[in-house]
């Protein structure tokens, strides 16, 4: 279990890092990372790239880790893990993007930004079961 | 994951018959990767050129349509911007940003990601025409984006971080009984 647990960690910090490039590659640069800290009301003119990126990495390893308990009970298979994975993208933007940066901090949430924050956060979860996959069948 | 390619380097010293035949190249998982990661990066900036011209009034992309219809490179193409596109803007506005969406959506998620790549080859081709030669733009702009679509439709992408990698074995083997399988397997 913690073996799963671990993985899990490193394949949520890991798809963390490539979904908060992602943010990075815009006109700013990477001002669309203030976006991800106004999540949590933690965006500043000064630190806001540098706290959304931090984020990302973070909250990448906590549904990570969530990934590695709730996918290590059951048969290791690519289509389990990728559900599994997209899944936890999809529970990052309900819980964090909408509960916590809407409907607690009323954030804006029209078409755009809808986009710009839902389906970064589908890719990490694609990523997340998909490395987290590969770093098994590699392991066994 | 094995790509089929030509080598003549080093054949000399070859048994003839091999010397004849095309050699296999095979991708290690890292070479997967990284071409992963640049389909990624490209369904990114597919993506991205999503937000400026934004449903319903799609008013970013007005301006380039009317730039195409004056500096495009073949003059049937001014007429039926001008005459058929322009006058039927919001459908073209659908229709483009559908199309965009759905080569982000793609390349992102590595899903029949070679379908992704030929869709992007076809818009990148006509923003080629329309607007390569328009004041203040770099031919090879669009040059490049007529090549990214090709190479990555010319490469299995989707098939490491990508739901390309389900789909194809599940293709595969159905394709051994169905026709539309046959050709869908095509754009995994």
């Amino acid at each position: 279990m913690m073996k799963t647990i671990r993985q899990g960690l490193l394949a949520g910090l890991c798809a963390g890092f490539l979904a908060a490039l992602l943010f990075v590659v815009d006109y700013g640069p990477a001002n669309s990372l203030h976006a991800v800290a106004r999540w949590l009301a933690l965006d500043s003119p000064g630190a806001g790239k540098f706290v959304g990126f931090l984020l990302m990495l973070i909250l990448g390893a906590v549904f990570g880790v969530l990934f590695g308990v709730l996918g290590g009970r059951g048969q290791a298979t690519l289509g389990r893990a990728l559900g599994m994975g997209l899944l936890m993208g999809i529970i990052w933007w309900v819980v964090v993007v909408f509960a916590l940066g809407t409907v607690v901090n009323h954030q804006r949430l029209d078409l755009g930004s809808w986009l710009l924050s839902f389906i970064p956060l589908l890719v990490y979860g694609l990523l997340l079961g998909s490395i987290s996959f590969q770093w098994r069948q590699q392991h066994t | 994951m094995r790509i089929a390619s030509s080598a003549h380097s080093g054949m000399a010293n070859m048994p003839e018959q091999a010397a004849t035949q095309a050699t296999s190249v095979t991708l290690s998982e890292g070479s997967l990767f990284v071409l992963a990661v640049v389909r990624l990066f490209v369904g990114l900036l597919w993506f991205q050129q999503l937000f400026w011209k934004l449903p319903p009034s799609f008013g970013g992309l007005h301006r380039y349509v009317v730039e195409e219809g004056q500096y495009t490179f073949l003059p049937a193409y001014a007429f039926v911007i001008q005459h058929l596109l322009l006058p039927n803007f919001f459908l073209l506005g659908t229709f483009t940003w559908m199309a965009e969406l759905v080569v982000a959506l793609c390349l992102l998620f590595g899903i029949f990601s070679r379908f992704g790549a030929w869709l992007a080859t076809l818009l990148s081709l006509q923003l080629y025409v329309g607007l390569a030669y328009a004041p203040g733009e770099w031919y090879w702009t669009y040059g490049m984006l007529v090549l990214l679509g090709i190479t990555l439709a010319a490469i299995p992408a989707g098939r490491r971080l990508g739901v390309d990698q389900w789909l194809a074995p599940r293709l595969a083997q159905a394709s051994e009984n169905s026709r539309i399988a046959r050709v869908v397997r095509w754009f995994v």
